[in-house]
């Protein structure tokens, strides 16, 4: 009886203590390596999973930074799935990595609740001036500076070269020209211009025509100037010279264009890879986006940014300005797959892909996609105006953007 | 005489000692379900249920029990936006549709490899296997069946009926979710329907015969009737699966609930309020709102099943 007694108990103790080696301990440092006389740290870099060509970008500039720095090791946590949820986990949980990709629309939530921390103590004042400034300025807040953006990709215009040719037009530069060019390369399934339910697309329109998407926290968008930009991009819909890609039967804007259903879209530097890998056979160019009244385009960006509770932010500093820095991001220009965020790199990289240009030309005056506090919410509401006007479900594109003002309030 | 002695009360101490080593070996034997249980499931409910009536996002650099008290304008917050009502309205238009046509296709079905057709091993399995996939690879391949210029536009397209692009038009992308809900789960239903037939004795229905009942009528006073407990059981387990749909319709909006709201659900809604908006005391109190409105169907269900459920 008592051997049974202590067999149960023993088994019981095997069974619970089994399940928790599951658990992966995440108490940042072994303690040993900080003991270990070659001073070791291990810095780790939380990223999200790109595609293959990203992933090997990634490692090769790893690999650069070890040659360099052997004794800090970059452990890298590639995040899968929905960034957002699973990083605020980690935050929630404190095991968050001490380096970590965000994106600038999510920059000033951040910034806000202190989760990240300033950077200005680590980083070359004289050195930030190599940087564009509005990139810059998506991570910056009350005077300091919390992130050094890594790389960014703008809009810009990609037509199908033989498509527009066929019709006889050169690629557009006004409103007008867009409109003509997207009735000419109508033709049968084809639809001339691919439209988005996406504000990070059809923004840039708002932004043309004078208007705002927000001021600060708050919505700005139910204004003329934007009803009357929304009246114009949905316009392309209702003549039938224009379709969303969801309409067109694709997941995405890159696909519809790889599949020729579509003679123009707007975009950034992320269809390049797509159509090498999955349209070669597609002749297609990039100029910079229609000009409206005025030149106007969003700009994504992403930056490194550290940790508050990392307990080597030292150390992290060192592996993200080496990531962001003149050496760091010729790996970047070189695989063109997006656009170095230093104005020096600019030029290596227009060197070795000068039909790109486009990209870099529309820099100046982009506007860094950076809504505010408030920005998912706003984000939201414009996204589903966007639907409302697309579906004929409101009078007109004012309606529909007073509508989105209450509910992003 | 001593010896008697001796050995009676080492006999009845002996007895108890017996029943309590046992009660303390069942305690022993469930000890690693209750500390997961604890840990996993009664601990995140009773953390849910105070930041319910807490204002609090996982960004909040103060801890959650830190965070400030807001009491039940959460609740208030959650039944007034328009979101969650629209949500609401599509989960529950959802479950009354989804529930009882997947019932009564399980019985049918139940009733049909009950039969002693050739073969019953067999469809047992297939239609039971739907049910072990994943819900996020069922949305993928129903996408991709239903986009513009999918298959099944090109069977109907057959008929003369223009293509529908079903995913991306408000009226149909909820009936798609609807669809996927009730072919991946309708095995599992008629598994469960198949063992409540089979408990039903043959002598009713052989008594049946002799008093002269036709099928119908040996369905509808003996099958029914007796399957009253597993009709219940299932009724239960199917509403309460439906109110907390998520995975489809995630797959199907990417995430965003469109178009136009159409498949927004209350857990979608739970995971953007909470995510996306950072508002996780928003969250949790829309969690524990669906819990109530779950809680209320099922014990209406049981009043409306009532007194012959063994339950």
């Amino acid at each position: 009886m008592k051997r049974r007694k202590l067999a149960t108990l023993l088994l019981g103790a095997i069974m619970t203590t089994s399940i928790f080696a599951g658990c992966a301990k995440n108490s940042n440092t072994p303690t040993a390596a900080a003991d270990d006389s070659n001073k070791e740290v291990v810095v780790r870099l939380g990223c999200w999973g790109g595609n293959d060509a990203e992933t090997k970008m990634l490692d090769d500039q790893i690999q650069a930074f070890q040659t360099k720095n052997p004794n800090i090791i970059i452990k890298k946590e590639v995040i899968t799935g929905d960034y957002l949820q699973a990083i605020q986990s980690k935050i929630a949980s404190k095991t968050a990595p001490d380096i970590y990709y965000l994106d600038v629309s999510l920059a000033s939530k951040f910034m806000k609740e202190g989760i990240i921390d300033p950077i200005d103590d680590y980083i070359d004042k004289e050195d930030m001036k190599d940087f564009f400034p509005n990139l810059l300025q998506g991570y910056q807040m009350n005077g300091k500076t919390y992130g050094i953006p890594k790389d960014y990709n703008p809009l810009v215009l990609y037509y199908n070269k033989d498509m527009l040719d066929k019709a006889g037009i050169k690629p557009p530069t006004t409103w007008d020209e867009l409109k003509t060019a997207a009735e000419k390369t109508t033709s049968g399934n084809v639809k001339g211009f691919c439209l988005e339910n996406d504000p990070q697309r059809f923004g840039a329109f708002i932004l043309q025509n004078g208007g705002k998407i927000n001021d600060g926290d708050k919505p700005a968008f139910n204004t003329p100037e934007a009803a009357q930009a929304l009246d114009f991009y949905y316009s392309f819909a209702k003549n039938k010279t224009g379709a969303t890609f969801k309409d067109m039967g694709t997941d995405w804007a890159g696909a519809a264009f790889a599949q020729k259903k579509t003679a123009m879209i707007m975009a950034g530097g992320w269809v390049i890879p797509y159509m090498t890998q999955n349209a070669p056979d597609v002749k297609y160019g990039m100029v910079p986006l229609p000009k409206g009244k005025q030149d106007g385009n969003l700009m994504f960006t992403v930056a490194y940014v550290l940790n508050k509770d990392s307990k080597h932010k030292k150390e992290a500093m060192e592996v993200s300005k080496f990531l962001t820095g003149k050496d760091g991001l010729k790996i970047v220009a070189e695989s063109g797959l997006a656009i170095p965020s230093r104005k020096s790199m600019a030029d290596v990289y227009t060197a070795k892909f000068p039909e790109r240009k486009a990209l870099i030309d529309a820099t100046p005056t982009a506007t860094v996609a950076n809504y505010g506090l408030n920005g998912s919410k706003i984000l939201d509401a414009l996204g589903k105006a966007g639907e409302k006007i697309q579906f004929g479900q409101v009078a007109d594109s004012a309606a529909a953007l007073k509508e989105a003002e209450a509910a992003a309030k | 005489m001593l010896q008697a002695q001796k050995t009676a009360p080492n006999k009845s101490s002996g007895m108890k000692s017996l029943a309590r080593r046992e009660k303390i070996d069942g305690w022993l034997f469930i000890a690693p379900f209750m500390i997961l249980c604890l840990i996993f499931f009664v601990g995140p409910l009773l953390v849910a249920f105070m930041l319910s009536f807490k204002e609090y996002s996982f960004l909040d650099s103060n801890t959650m029990f830190q965070a400030k008290w807001v009491w039940f304008q959460n609740y208030i917050d959650v039944l007034k936006n328009p979101t969650f009502r629209k949500a609401l309205w599509n989960t529950t238009r959802y479950s009354v549709f989804v529930a009882p046509i997947q019932l009564v296709i399980a019985l049918l079905l139940a009733l049909v490899v009950n039969g002693g057709i050739k073969g019953k091993s067999f469809f047992r399995t297939v239609y039971y296997i739907p049910t072990q996939t994943s819900a996020v690879a069922v949305a993928v391949i129903f996408m991709f069946l239903f986009k513009q210029d999918g298959i099944f536009n090109k069977f109907t397209s057959l008929f003369g009926i223009q293509p529908h692009n079903f995913l991306t038009e408000p009226k149909t992308a909820l009936p798609v979710i609807m669809s996927m809900a009730i072919w991946s789960s309708v095995g599992l239903y008629m598994v469960i329907f198949l063992a409540g037939l089979q408990d039903i004795p043959d002598s009713l229905y052989e008594a049946a015969g002799i008093d002269g009942a036709s099928n119908w009528q040996r369905f509808r006073y003996i099958t029914i009737p007796m399957l009253k407990p597993t009709i219940f059981l299932n009724v239960v387990v199917s509403m309460i699966g439906c109110f907390q749909v998520y995975d489809q319709a995630y797959v199907v909006s990417q995430g965003n609930g469109g178009p136009l709201d159409s498949t927004m659900t209350v857990v979608l809604y739970l995971t953007r309020t909470g995510f996306r908006e950072f508002k996780m005391g928003q969250a949790c109190a829309t969690a524990f709102i669906l819990f109530v409105i779950i809680f209320a169907l099922t014990i209406a269900q049981k009043k409306l099943f009532g007194e012959e459920t063994s339950m």
